[in-house]
């Protein structure tokens, strides 16, 4: 079968996503788990701009539209939390935030 | 046999009165004086006097009622309020009758009840609960008046119960003395066996009969195929409800509680242990006379337990050294004799005898209150004597009330004993053997009421210098209910004068066995006796001479001696199982009480602490351990929550795909 | 369903080469820009896929304001470089591979499957390109459709945009002592 454009945008999306997935639980610091987050944002956006180009539709932009928003708004909210994080456990490793530990 | 019906709201009445005078003592005067303490002795009695005397003036309204009603099958005053239980096919309707039994019981009830209140105002003038105890007072007559009114088994067991409760509470008056608190629970509990029995009897009633309204039953059992189809099963019913009579009435067994119960005021004891509550089983075997009548068997057991009891707790009162204890031995010997009655077939002849007994009991019960009254507590007799001259008028009226029990002519009791004793040779139902029991029993009730007499009021002076000092007359609040009793012990018994004699004095009918022909059916008793050929004129005269005979050797042994065994020695250590009550209540507490306790114990220990909190226990402890292995899961490591999550998601994802591709 | 450009497959295949390099790197700030690579990438995929105001938007918004934040994050933190500091064979090491690698495989299997069943059962939409171009460009046409069929969603969007900055400024003070 031919691989033609729209399904290798597909495939690359899933990979990116794939390749965020594993960075946000692989990394040790907080600021890379951050950034996995929004490579796989930016996966799913991919995914659905290739299918709204895919099925002549304009619905798919739209949605982009607002995830990029709310990708831009959260991540300003996420990189605060990060600083609070960082003041008060002093590093910003993933493993030293563990008080909740059982 | 059409029994006329007149509807009417005087029975609601009738009962509501005294409900109405135990709320006021019991919650009004309480908030209005600011408690118990201090509510004026004559306020309470007053209204609590009032309540039951108006009470008194309805039944005698209905008494004339009835009366004004003429045909054989007689009338009945109905009262239906409304169905108080309607579901299934079990219909209880709350309705109160009154006809020509109910309304004997209702006077006697209402008409005693209301003198004892006013000899209660006198004798509890000092006392610091007199509210609490007037508005008790209330209550036990407002049950007793359901009981006897009551047209439904229900609610004739409600009062039932209701009697029950308050003599617990009245008997267990003087709640800080543990010993008197006993005794109200022993009641209680000892009443509560039986009504197990009853209660047994109702179900069965039910099964049978579909409906647990007695005019109903009676009714039903007038056809002869319906009796005829409960025959079988009336043995059953029967001694069932007997041995519900037998808690409620102090029979053998379950009689133990009443010597007990002496521990409340006397004026309780008065009213409930010798007028009304006792008699409580007579009333409910009476009422249903047409089931016992198809039961043989049972008949049979009723009479010999009535009998044995009799002459069981004749020989106990003997040896006894404490008046009210006496009088008690007495109530459960006279209410043998009703049972008696009742066993032979005579059920109008135990109503008699439950009626003149109400008379003199209540008197000399009354009469040894005022005795306990002015010796200032003391309740031994060897403590007392020669208080004749000191207390003329109780002196006086109880030498009418042991005349009176003893079966002397012309006073009341001698009419009704002796028919009972002619009545078990007479009827078809009765027994020779029987007949001696009675007539031993007899002469054993004469002997230790003059005893009893003999030893309180003549001979020398053995009172304490403490009460010698407070000696006094009671006040006439007291001493004037006695009068009044006296006077009907004295008149009381021509309501019932039996043929031989009613000839004999210008045809003066049995007016009580007239009276009571609607609801019980007279049974005509031959000049004759059946089982013993000895004609009742010379049965009469042999218990008048033995009853004189005995009366008056009692009154002379005892002027200075306390016992038997004083003068009979040979009789010396059988005395004493007669002063221990033959130790019927340490053979309970051997086969029964002890037994439970110790039950109780391993229960209340080893199975309570064990396994019920064991196993609660256990449940903690189980959840601990499972959580501390699941604990495991809470790594406190973000990423491996974001892992799970991840994979989760994931699952989730394909579930719901698979089911929409599905 | 053209075949694949070449253009495409570069941008795609210096995306794939970046997101690894972000999963292998020591250096954050290297990561943050291999990030930034990606966005930039993706920008032009949605170019060549004729969304021009997204790529501008995915320009302006995310590599011009969000990158430029995680830069600066980095740098207040002054994060280091660091060692790596997992071995590759414990337990979460491989689970987490395989999960991933499991999650891959299942949504390419997917749509190597069906990818035939939307040829034939979708009704394609009104916008291809020709359509777009009459109608004003694409921005024209993603205009219309925001404020008349969208507009709800854009008002709420308003408002979380308000609850974020709040949020970020809450956070993001020092506390009183």
């Amino acid at each position: 079968m031919y691989i033609t454009n729209e399904l290798f945008i597909q495939i690359l999306a899933a990979f990116l996503f794939m390749m965020g997935m594993l960075i946000v639980v692989q990394r040790r610091n907080t600021i890379m788990v951050l950034m996995g987050i929004e490579l796989m944002l930016n996966a799913a956006n991919l995914s659905m701009v290739g299918f709204s180009h895919y099925l002549s539709q304009i619905d798919g932009q739209v949605q982009v539209f607002f995830t990029i928003t709310i990708a831009a708004a959260e991540s300003a909210v996420g990189l605060s939390i990060l600083i609070n994080l960082f003041r008060n456990f002093g590093s910003s490793k993933t493993g030293e935030a563990s008080i909740l530990r059982g | 046999m059409h029994t006329q019906i007149i509807e009417s709201h005087i029975p609601l009445w009738i009962i509501l009165l005294p409900l109405i005078g135990f709320l006021i003592n019991g919650a009004i005067l309480p908030i209005v004086y600011r408690g118990f303490a201090k509510t004026p002795a004559n306020v309470a009695g007053g209204i609590a006097t009032f309540f039951i005397a108006t009470s008194f003036i309805l039944a005698v309204k209905s008494f004339f009622t009835l009366q004004g009603i003429d045909g054989e099958a007689g009338g009945a005053i109905l009262s239906y309020a409304f169905d108080w239980f309607n579901f299934g096919g079990l219909v209880i309707p709350f309705a109160l009758r009154v006809d020509a039994l109910s309304v004997v019981m209702t006077l006697i009830i209402t008409g005693v009840g209301s003198l004892i209140h006013i000899y209660s105002i006198g004798y509890m003038h000092h006392d610091h609960a007199v509210g609490r105890y007037f508005s008790y007072l209330n209550l036990f007559c407002f049950a007793m008046l359901m009981l006897v009114l009551g047209d439904s088994l229900v609610i004739l067991f409600f009062g039932w119960e209701g009697v029950g409760l308050c003599s617990y509470l009245l008997i267990g008056f003087w709640y800080s003395d543990t010993e008197k608190a006993n005794a109200g629970v022993k009641a209680f509990v000892t009443n509560r066996v039986g009504d197990l029995g009853f209660l047994v009897g109702m179900f069965l009633l039910y099964r049978v009969f579909g409906t647990l309204t007695i005019s109903e039953i009676i009714a039903a059992l007038a056809r002869p195929e319906m009796a005829a189809q409960v025959a079988p099963i009336a043995t059953m019913i029967t001694l069932a409800l007997f041995v519900g009579a037998t808690g409620k009435s102090a029979q053998l067994p379950l009689y133990v509680w009443l010597p007990d119960a002496m521990a409340g005021p006397t004026p309780v004891s008065a009213l409930i242990h010798a007028a009304t509550m006792v008699t409580a089983g007579v009333y409910m075997v009476a009422r249903l006379n047409p089931l016992f009548e198809l039961s043989v068997m049972t008949l049979s057991v009723v009479a010999h337990v009535g009998a044995f009891t009799a002459l069981f707790a004749g020989t106990i009162a003997i040896a006894q050294t404490d008046i009210k204890k006496v009088l008690a031995y007495s109530t459960v010997s006279q209410l043998g004799y009703m049972f008696l009655a009742c066993g032979v077939g005579a059920y109008n002849t135990a109503i008699f005898h439950l009626m003149t007994h109400a008379f003199f009991k209540a008197l000399l019960f009354l009469g040894s209150g005022s005795v306990i009254h002015a010796c200032s507590g003391e309740q031994d007799m060897r403590k007392m004597g020669g208080l004749k001259k000191h207390l003329p008028h109780t002196y006086v009226t109880m030498l009418i009330g042991s005349l009176a029990i003893s079966g002397i002519p012309i006073f009341a009791g001698f009419f009704s004993k002796d028919e009972i004793i002619y009545s078990t040779i007479a009827l078809p139902a009765g027994f020779s053997h029987l007949f001696f029991i009675g007539v031993l029993t007899a002469i054993l009730t004469a002997f230790y009421t003059a005893r009893m007499m003999s030893i309180t009021f003549l001979g020398e002076e053995r009172l304490s210098h403490h009460a010698k000092e407070h000696l006094h007359e009671s006040p006439w609040s007291m001493v004037g209910p006695l009068y009044v009793l006296a006077a009907l012990a004295t008149l009381g018994g021509f309501f019932g004068v039996p043929h031989l004699l009613g000839m004999a004095l210008g045809h003066i009918p049995h007016f009580l066995s007239n009276w009571l022909a609607p609801v019980i059916a007279i049974k005509h008793m031959p000049l004759v006796g059946e089982h013993l050929p000895w004609h009742e004129g010379v049965v009469m005269a042999l218990s008048v001479v033995l009853a004189v005979a005995s009366f008056w050797s009692g009154w002379k042994v005892f002027q200075n001696k306390f016992f038997i065994s004083d003068f009979l020695s040979a009789i010396g250590p059988f005395h004493k199982v007669l002063a221990n009550k033959y130790y019927v209540d340490e053979l309970y507490d051997f086969l029964i009480l002890s037994p439970l306790k110790r039950l109780s114990q391993w229960a209340a220990q080893i199975f309570d602490k064990l396994v019920v909190d064991g196993a609660v226990n256990g449940v903690g402890v189980w959840s601990r351990y499972f959580a501390d292995r699941i604990r495991v899961i809470q790594t406190g490591d973000l990423q491996t929550y974001a892992l799970a999550m991840i994979i989760g998601v994931f699952a989730l994802v394909l579930t719901v795909y698979g089911m929409l591709n599905n | 369903m053209d075949n694949l450009n070449l253009a495409f497959l570069f941008l795609g295949g210096v995306a794939a080469f970046l997101s690894i390099a972000m999963l292998l790197a020591k250096n954050p700030i290297a990561a943050a820009l291999s990030l930034l690579g990606i966005m930039l990438c993706t920008a032009g995929l949605y170019g060549m896929m004729q969304e021009h105001f997204i790529a501008a938007i995915q320009l302006v918004v995310y590599a011009g304001a969000v990158m430029v934040l995680f830069i600066f994050s980095i740098m207040l933190l002054n994060l280091k470089k660091e060692e790596r500091d997992f071995k590759f064979t414990t337990p979460s090491f491989m689970a987490t591979y395989t999960a991933g690698i499991v999650i891959f495989i299942g949504i390419i299997f997917q749509l190597l499957v069906h990818y035939d069943l939307f040829k034939s059962t979708m009704i394609p939409g009104p916008f291809n390109t020709a359509e777009v171009a009459n109608l004003g460009g694409n921005t024209k046409v993603l205009a219309h459709a925001l404020f008349s069929q969208y507009y709800l969603s854009f008002e709420v969007i308003s408002l979380a945009l308000l609850v974020a900055i709040i949020g970020a400024v809450v956070l993001a003070k020092r506390k009183f002592d």
